[in-house]
């Protein structure tokens, strides 16, 4: 949905949406940066340290108190990679006054919070606190290492890191564990000067509240902030594969994972034919109804879990499927067996009606959480994007079974990668 | 004819409608202006329920481990061949379902037709059809869900925490079984725990939405048929307050060792106020104890002994209660010893008055939370009704619960021999 718009300084936004239906409002900062090597372990690793403690509250504790006194308000913040570029998003959660008997103002103390979070950092020295940030380095190197855990998500990022060997994307989005050891209290304060002074800020506000006080608060929370907000590149596009690249790793664990990297996904900078991917993967693996559920999953019986997806800043669709390691081959040709039918129109009017209504059932949805509203919203800024709700679900009503063949037939396959299981006694106590 | 009833909670702003359906279901209705509309048709069973009793029968009858859930896949096959997720499909819907160890519950969400869809939700559900080669289709879908299940490190933990507790409680059985015990699932076991446990008596259907009651009733009335009620006499078997073991260990594929500290709790009231009472209290005293302000926390973290997050939560309810606490550590034996010594500052020195009347005010936050979203409403809504409580009364009893009430519950809960912990740690190369 399109959020009203506020200027509030150079580069910086305001993104308004009235939302009457939730009993908390949501105030989130978004910073877009390019994506690079260093400044990802940077960025990834800034929050932990804001969050951390600042000047007024110099503890973990103290902080924390702070928010539950605000009748439980929440901080988080969320890093994603996007296409070529990285957002690094700050949100402060909190109840609307009305559910509130004392008078307190908590839209007014939310502001301050952020406030304190962004321009009250508990410094010394002019920088970071040594202690600080040596505590949160720590953790942040632990988390890179941790991917390991969780098998799926592994096997998407080492498809990402061989498929895209020697485009930006294949920068880790949390760092990597050099880069995040070379952090300095120094390094991470100019990052966080940069960030400030440089990064184009989108600050989206959900909920209850007027846009004119909101505007005027942000506007002097900002006022000082000498601002050169930088242009943002644009996202390396691969158009086409030129040959297909596999990879196989071995795992010690009891099932495997495939996946499968495809070029040729539009940017949903482009209405339609954003719209005729979306029924197209939708209708291929996006639903308990696409073909890959129905046959891979349902038919052959070889897996539990079969998705596509798709990355499409970067214009990648994913196939990912947790098999045993036994059914590789089988399970990788059915996966492209399934293209091939689509690319000949083996679809039916049933298919493709059940894939709209599926899209238009998730877009609808998106309106219901704060959470959605704002990453939906942040996602049409990264992707220059301005289409209105009614103007996505009629594109989406309007997509052809042409534009679905087409779709399909514009994605060739230019990775797979294979997390090999191989299952190990382990030791029992 | 079915009865109507508004329950209201003006503090909250909330409201439901409750029908006393004729078949025998109890259906309620939570009016929101929200884009989309959730149902959730659920029954109580799950994988607790590994051995039952028909009221007639001299003896339990038993069952494999992995049949709740085996049977919810199941449901999902129609007689006609149709697929259940066409049927939502056609008209937008995203259709789901679960199984936990008191539940199993089908929903749906839509953000249209919900009353075509809450038709189908209420006739897949009420038509079980199951045969040998369907079972024997589904063998291989649910054996990749277990190996998906063996390779996720936290489910281990989850798993080795509570065969580390319980002794002869059902809820360390791992909800979808192992791929030998599914083996010997049938189509009779199925039809058999079926038509114990899917009796509309036993089950209950919550909508929350932009829906009518009305409405709901009348699509309740054109599928459901008249159920007389069935007894079933449960399998609670008793535990002792004290852990059937200290520690479970196993070696995974993980980058460092992770942690759960089981607090066994065997002090269940009979009665479901009492119950919902303790949950508002436990909620608050975790808090209390374990979040960043917390002694324990920040001595962990800041000596770097915990490499995250801490994660705590409890489950307090007819069947079992617990408190857990995990994490990641390259020295869980070291974090256990903090727990101790944590514990034992804390029942020497007492609680904070101050710090409960801060958690408890920002409990109301996560109380009203639960609101925001048809879906959380919904399934929050399930779990306080199928343990006799009313989700609506949360905030009251929050709003009631005392700095003694929660000095008290961390006397009563709080002591070693209910203690265990699980550890998975990284394979170590040979």
């Amino acid at each position: 949905m399109l959020l009203s718009q506020y200027p509030i300084a150079d580069g910086i936004r305001l993104h308004y949406h009235r939302a009457e239906q939730f009993k908390s409002n949501e105030l989130t900062v978004s910073f877009l940066l390019p994506l690079e090597k260093e400044s990802a372990a940077l960025t990834t690793l800034l929050p932990n340290v804001l969050l951390h403690a600042t000047e007024h509250y110099p503890t973990l504790a103290q902080l924390n108190d702070h928010t539950n006194d605000l009748y439980g308000a929440s901080v988080s913040f969320d890093t994603e990679k996007k296409g070529d570029l990285f957002s690094l998003s700050i949100s402060v959660n909190f109840l609307k006054n009305e559910f509130i008997s004392d008078g307190t103002d908590l839209l007014s103390e939310a502001i301050s919070l952020l406030e304190e979070i962004l321009y009250c950092p508990l410094l010394e020295n002019g920088a970071f606190c040594e202690r600080i940030v040596a505590l949160e380095k720590e953790k942040a190197i632990a988390a890179i290492k941790s991917l390991i855990d969780n098998k799926r998500a592994y096997a998407a990022v080492r498809l990402i890191d061989e498929m895209c060997r020697t485009e930006r994307y294949s920068i880790r989005a949390n760092g990597t564990v050099e880069d995040m050891e070379a952090i300095t209290p120094n390094s991470l304060y100019a990052h966080y000067l940069t960030l400030l002074e440089r990064a184009p800020i989108e600050i989206f506000f959900i909920g209850s509240g007027d846009p004119t006080v909101l505007c005027a608060r942000l506007g002097a929370l900002f006022a000082k902030q000498k601002r050169e907000p930088l242009s943002l590149p644009s996202t390396e596009i691969i158009a086409r594969a030129e040959r297909v690249n596999e990879v196989r790793e071995p795992q010690q664990a009891q099932q495997s994972n495939l996946v499968l990297g495809f070029r040729g996904v539009p940017s949903r900078a482009d209405l339609e034919k954003s719209a005729a991917f979306a029924v197209f993967c939708d209708l291929y693996g996006g639903s308990p109804t696409s073909k890959l559920f129905l046959n891979v999953r349902e038919k052959k019986s070889l897996c539990y879990f079969c998705r596509a997806s798709a990355r499409s800043q970067k214009g990648l669709m994913l196939v990912q499927a947790g098999i045993a390691a036994e059914n590789k081959s089988v399970a990788q040709e059915e996966i492209l067996y399934q293209l091939d039918l689509t690319r000949a129109g083996e679809i039916t009017d049933e298919e493709i009606l059940m894939a709209k209504r599926d899209i238009t059932n998730l877009f609808r949805a998106i309106s219901d959480s704060p959470a959605t509203i704002q990453s939906h919203a942040l996602n049409l800024c990264v992707d220059g994007a301005s289409y209105s709700m009614d103007e996505y679900l009629a594109a989406i009503a309007a997509v052809t079974r042409e534009q679905i063949i087409a779709a399909a037939k514009n994605l060739t396959l230019d990775t797979v990668f294979f997390l090999e299981g191989i299952a190990k006694e382990e030791a029992d106590v | 004819m079915s009865e109507f009833k508004t329950v209201q909670n003006d503090a909250l702003a909330e409201s439901y409608v409750h029908i006393r359906h004729d078949s025998g279901l109890d259906i309620y209705v939570i009016p929101k202006s929200f884009s989309t509309v959730y149902a959730i048709f659920g029954t109580r069973y799950g994988s607790i329920d590994s051995r039952f009793r028909f009221a007639d029968a001299s003896e339990d009858t038993v069952v494999p481990d992995g049949i709740a859930h085996f049977l919810e896949h199941k449901m999902f096959e129609n007689e006609n061949g149709e697929d259940t997720f066409l049927r939502f499909a056609r008209f937008g819907a995203n259709a789901n379902a679960y199984t936990s160890f008191d539940k199993t519950c089908y929903l749906f969400s839509c953000t249209d037709s919900p009353y075509d869809s809450l038709e189908v939700l209420l006739d897949y559900v009420t038509h079980p059809y199951f045969t040998e080669q369907t079972v024997q289709k589904e063998q291989g879908i649910i054996g990749q869900e277990i190996r998906m299940g063996e390779d996720n490190p936290h489910n281990r933990l989850l798993y080795g925490m509570l065969e580390c507790l319980y002794e002869k409680n059902p809820v360390k059985i791992d909800i979808a079984g192992t791929v030998e015990s599914i083996s010997h699932i049938t189509a009779d076991l199925l039809f058999s725990c079926y038509n114990t446990f899917y009796n509309l008596h036993n089950m209950a259907l919550c909508i929350c939405g932009d829906v009518d009651a009305q409405k709901v009733c009348e699509v309740a009335d054109r599928v459901l048929k008249k159920q007389a009620p069935q007894t079933i006499v449960r399998y609670r078997p008793a535990e002792a307050p004290q852990v059937a073991k200290p520690r479970y260990c196993a070696k995974m594929s993980v980058s460092a060792p992770l942690f759960s500290i089981g607090i066994k709790d065997v002090a269940i009231s009979p009665d479901p106020a009492v119950r919902a009472k303790k949950r508002a209290a436990l909620s608050v005293l975790q808090n209390m104890l374990f979040d960043k302000s917390s002694p324990f926390f920040l001595s962990i973290y800041e000596s770097g002994l915990l490499n995250g997050s801490l994660d705590y939560w409890y489950e307090h309810n007819e069947a079992f209660s617990l408190l857990c606490v995990s994490g990641e550590s390259d020295d869980p034996e070291a974090i256990y010893r903090e727990f101790l010594s944590y514990i034992d500052s804390v029942r020497k020195e007492g609680l904070d008055e101050a710090s409960f009347l801060r958690h408890k005010r920002a409990q109301y936050a996560d109380v009203l939370d639960v609101f925001d979203s048809t879906e959380s409403l919904a399934n929050q809504f399930i779990a306080e009704l199928f343990d006799g409580a009313d989700l609506l009364d949360s905030a009251a009893y929050l709003d009631a619960l005392t700095f003694t009430d929660v000095c008290e519950l961390f006397a009563s809960l709080f002591c070693e021999k209910a203690y265990a912990m699980s550890i998975i740690e990284p394979i170590t190369e040979e």
